[in-house]
């Protein structure tokens, strides 16, 4: 084998779990053997009679992996784990990482691993990020985001940590607005601390982006119009409860918005569907009127109903959002062409 | 009488020779039954084909039970069958060379999305068969002088010189049941129901041409074509007064009529500014509507604004002259010479100023005389008798004497002739004559106001585009597709004031420092007093949060300044991207304005003017206009804000460059006709300074549209 990445991040959902299926996949285009490992999940999902990390799933139907999903992922935290963990009535797994980590190497060129949430998860089991990186002689990349103050001082920790473990970093969507700032001072300072920067990915809010479909799901609401565009894809939430001059000056400046508001504001509706909104919730029940409803189904915009007021409906949107996991396939396809377009993919793999 | 002159509409609407009725219905009561009832009773004397499968004669006439069946050419259908049965009789009207359709039946768009797609069907059919189609879902159409009543109106209104479009078909029938009472004669009554091919600029264009239309009222809940709206409008004003209610002016009413008609209006600012520009005359409420229209129908146009007030009664005098000053309406006394004369022909205790007061024992001759000697004086532009029923006033007599007076006067004249069973006979004779009466002076006031004002406006010159030749259309067009094609929707500053110069907008050069050294560096190349501002694309409004220094002396103040802004906004807007500070030389003296443009639903680019800082703030001081903004137009918004006296100079300061003011604002004008992805823009401020020295906008903002 030539080499082994780990690819994880000191914050979670920098888009880790995409850029890591992106090399593999990339790696597979070039004809490579390439094999992927989750050690340590945080997100089971059920497979076959046994629960599992679902990015290993997604990974493995993606990447047509042969290997037994079980050692794909053979640790994933679930209730019982952690609480016999807390208890001290289990060592610790990492005897049974290292056994389906060799399994996995065989035949291999490179295998991608993937990290869990940040590189301290799992440190109460002894195989956080760190003692992984060590115990499994793997090179790391880091993708990161950058905080508010434009600073990456997580990274500069981590290096001293990993030295020549880490090849260096991505960072992960920036903001076109601040690129400039990233260019000109944010790398030019981090190879003077010796941390390569192997690409600077732009923000893509698409990548984020959650079907109607899902927010259908997760607000237990009905669809009263457009229940042939629940594939419709929202990046953002607003709340329509202003007046529809405001609103609308509003409501054209964000993309693909999903738009929270009552029955009876034809007016909000009929400003949201005049501008980019991929879907309506209509609060406390009440159904807009058939005229209303038939300029959304008009224009591809589905209305559900849910009984529920605004606040409950925006935080139960927002505990979905950003936080998505991979397994929709325009997702990963997408990271395919950032990764391959911003990222120096040899230098990761030489 | 020649129509053929007129515009797109076909006439066959209004002078139709062949009438098919589909759907037409033996039963009372059912609609098309009232339909061609009407037709028949209005005495319409061409040939009416009324169709249904299962009759064969209804109301006398012979039914025929397909519209195949009928051998001749058809120039009006009007179609009172369900919704599919119209799609389809489209087809077989169609071959009998019909271009206008009137639809009658409801069950279109307004009942859900089955019904919309049956509109759109609708609407291919017609624009395959190259037809007009007035509704769905309205009442109809009625014409008195042509004797075609195609509508469920309760009856044929009295045949006059105005015309009605309604956007509200029962607003419709209540109006014309009221005007019956009131003597109101038309012309054309169009309704307009869902618009789905015909709208209300398309009658507005034929009305503007319409030799049998004096006056256009109309009622409506939106426009969604705002600017080929105003272009027509535009045009028509200068011909003939229209007077419009916009329904839906406050917040609560405008949802009622998304509601009511399933499309966004724009907003209130937008239609009363988009009034002003073009001349209509807005109205507020239906009564307004036809006391208006009556002062204008009466045909009489005054030259200025000057009215003499006739009374015999002191109070409702006094209440003329109020309303006369709130409508800027000038009550001045005769001349000296007519006032001698009224003095000899009036009893002593009258009052011979203006209101002339001719005491309430006043009979029909000293009406007579007071008007005849009123009327040598050429100075009055109008004429408003009131009467109040007193034991010896003779309402009818007095009536015959103001029509007598009328009959060789050319100025405008108006009554008020008060009370009630009284006064009636009279009114009704004033009505015959086409001189309009009002319940109360001030309503008289106010449409002779409304006469003054509008013959104003057609006296002034057409208005003139100007089109700058400088501009970089090229760069700016580049800069907006690749901002958009990065998801940029809201311009850096950089980027804005790039777009403002490419439009030959000029701002003090401005240079970034992302530290202190850097800020030492450019400070040091420049002139004092500077001006500080924080960079950052998460901050649109600077001086907020403290993001904004200005008068900066010195280099030591440069340094203080940096620290000041960037810990301000650190803290205050702790999740902002902080690029740095922009430095530049600060603009002295001069004034502060505002230029701003939204794109509003109906009109596109309202351009905002206003002077900057609390007289936008706090006094909401401001004028707007629909871009692209005609010259006399941006003089005109310049000067109609409460505190243009401020820009011209007061106490001795010098008066800012005008033009450079109007220059900016056709500039403006300009980039956003150009650039519809621009949705929203400031320039706030813009430093305007006396002529001579150049005017320079200080800060930037652009907002392009996201979808």
């Amino acid at each position: 084998m030539k080499k082994a990445i780990y690819v994880g991040s000191l914050l979670p959902y920098t888009g880790k779990s995409i850029i890591s299926l992106a090399l593999a996949s990339i790696l597979k285009e070039k004809g490579e053997e390439v094999g992927y490992f989750k050690p340590y999940g945080k997100f089971p999902v059920l497979y076959g009679d046994t629960y599992v990390d679902q990015d290993a799933v997604v990974a493995k139907e993606r990447l047509d992996l042969k290997s037994d999903i079980k050692e794909l992922s053979p640790v994933v935290l679930t209730q019982d784990l952690k609480l016999k963990a807390l208890k001290g009535k289990i060592s610790s797994p990492i005897k049974k990482i290292k056994k389906a980590f060799n399994s996995i190497c065989v035949k291999k060129e490179y295998v991608i691993v993937g990290g869990a949430n940040f590189l301290a998860d799992g440190a109460f089991l002894g195989i956080s990020g760190y003692d992984l990186i060590r115990k499994l002689n793997l090179q790391a990349v880091i993708v990161e985001r950058l905080d508010a103050d434009l600073l990456i001082d997580p990274v500069l920790v981590t290096k001293e940590k990993l030295k020549d473990r880490m090849i260096g970093v991505i960072l992960n969507r920036i903001k076109p607005e601040v690129m400039d700032y990233v260019n000109e001072l944010i790398i030019p300072f981090l190879n003077k601390k010796g941390v390569e920067a192997l690409g600077v990915i732009p923000d893509d809010p698409s990548l984020a982006a959650i079907t109607m479909r899902e927010i259908n799901e997760n607000l237990n609401s009905k669809i009263v119009t457009g229940e042939d565009y629940l594939d419709n894809l929202v990046e953002k939430i607003m709340i329509g409860a202003m007046d529809v001059e405001s609103a609308l000056k509003l409501f054209r400046k964000v993309r693909n918005k999903i738009v929270i508001t009552g029955g009876h504001r034809s007016d909000i509706i009929l400003a949201a569907i005049e501008t980019s909104t991929k879907g309506i919730v209509v609060t406390g029940g009440v159904v807009p009127n058939d005229l209303i409803l038939a300029r959304a189904e008009e224009r591809g915009v589905p209305v559900i109903v849910t009984d529920d007021d605004t606040f409950t409906v925006v935080d139960r949107i927002e505990s979905i959002f950003g936080k998505t996991r991979i397994k929709e396939p325009h997702r990963v396809q997408r990271g395919i062409e950032l990764v391959k377009k911003n990222v120096n993919v040899n230098r990761i793999f030489e | 009488m020649d129509h053929s002159s007129r515009t797109a509409i076909t006439d066959s609407f209004f002078f139709p020779q062949r009438i098919a009725v589909i759907g037409a219905s033996a039963e009372a009561g059912k609609v098309g039954n009232d339909i061609l009832r009407n037709l028949i009773e209005g005495k319409f004397d061409g040939e009416i084909y009324p169709v249904n499968p299962k009759r064969d004669e209804i109301l006398g006439l012979n039914v025929y039970h397909s519209i195949g069946e009928i051998s001749s050419d058809i120039d009006l259908a009007v179609f009172i069958v369900p919704p599919r049965y119209v799609i389809s009789g489209l087809d077989d009207i169609a071959k009998k060379n019909c271009k206008a359709v009137i639809v009658i039946s409801a069950g279109f768009k307004e009942v859900g999305a089955e019904g919309a797609q049956l509109e759109q069907e609708l609407v291919k059919k017609a624009k395959q068969y190259g037809m007009k189609v007035l509704g769905p879902n309205c009442l109809g159409i009625i014409s008195p002088s042509s004797k075609v009543n195609a509508s469920f109106a309760a009856e044929m209104p009295i045949q006059g010189n105005i015309s009605f479009i309604s956007q509200s078909g029962a607003l419709l029938t209540a109006v014309l049941d009221w005007s019956m009472e009131e003597g109101i004669g038309f012309s054309k009554i169009i309704s307009l129901g869902n618009k789905a091919v015909l709208d209300e600029i398309d009658f507005l264009e034929y009305l503007g041409e319409d030799p049998d239309t004096e006056v256009i009222l109309g009622y409506i809940e939106g426009v969604e074509e705002g600017q080929r709206f105003m272009k027509v409008a535009q045009q028509v004003t200068r011909k003939k007064p229209v007077l419009l209610i916009k329904a839906g002016s406050t917040s609560a009413g405008a949802r009622a009529a998304s509601s009511h008609t399933g499309t966004l209006a724009g907003s209130d600012k937008a239609f009363a500014t988009a009034f002003k520009q073009t001349g209509i005359i807005r109205i507020h409420n239906v009564a307004d509507l036809f006391d208006l229209a009556k002062g204008f129908a009466q045909k009489r146009i005054p030259r200025g604004n000057k009215l003499v007030v006739i009374t015999n009664a002191g109070g409702p005098g006094i209440l003329a002259a109020d309303a006369s000053e709130k409508n800027k309406i000038q009550l001045q006394p005769p001349k000296t010479e007519i006032i001698a004369e009224l003095k000899e022909a009036l009893p002593p205790t009258a009052a011979l100023f203006n209101p002339v007061d001719i005491i309430g024992d006043a009979r029909e001759d000293r009406y007579k005389n007071a008007l005849n000697i009123l009327k040598k004086d050429r100075s009055f532009d109008g004429f408003l008798v009131i009467l109040t029923p007193q034991s010896m006033t003779d309402a009818y007599k007095v009536a015959e004497e103001i029509v007598k007076f009328s009959s060789n006067c050319k100025r405008p004249i108006f009554a008020a002739l008060m009370g009630g069973k009284l006064v009636r006979r009279g009114i009704e004779l004033l009505n015959k004559n086409n001189i309009p009466n009002f319940e109360f002076p001030d309503e008289a006031v106010k449409s002779f106001a409304a006469l003054v004002n509008y013959h104003k406006f057609t006296r002034k010159p057409q208005p003139t585009y100007r089109e700058y030749e400088d501009v970089d259309k090229e760069k700016v067009k580049e800069i907006i597709s690749d901002s958009m094609s990065k998801g940029m929707f809201n311009l850096s500053e950089v980027k804005a004031k790039e777009i403002f110069k490419a439009y030959g907008f000029d701002f003090p050069e401005s240079h970034l420092a992302r530290s202190i050294d850097e800020a030492v560096q450019i400070a040091d190349k420049l002139k004092f007093p500077l001006v500080m501002k924080i960079s950052s694309p998460d901050i649109l409004h600077k001086s907020d949060i403290g993001g904004v220094k200005v008068n900066i002396k010195n280099l030591e103040g440069v340094i203080r300044a940096f620290m000041e802004i960037t810990t301000n906004v650190k803290r205050k807007s702790p999740k902002a991207a902080i690029l740095g500070v922009d430095i530049q030389e600060m603009i002295t003296g001069g004034k502060e304005v505002i230029l701003g443009m939204t794109r509003d639903p109906s009109f596109g680019p309202l351009i905002m003017f206003g002077l900057g800082g609390i007289y936008v703030e706090v006094l909401k001081d401001v004028s707007f206009r629909v871009a692209p903004i005609p010259v006399e137009e941006a003089q005109n918004m310049v000067r109609e804000i409460n505190s243009y006296p401020l820009l011209a100079g007061v106490r001795g300061e010098k008066s800012i460059d005008f033009n450079a003011l109007y220059e900016m604002i056709l500039r403006l004008s300009q980039l956003v006709t150009d650039f519809p992805e621009i949705i929203e823009l400031d320039l706030n401020p813009v430093k305007l300074l006396p002529r001579g020295k150049k005017s320079y906008a200080l800060d930037a903002r652009i907002t392009l549209i996201s979808n």
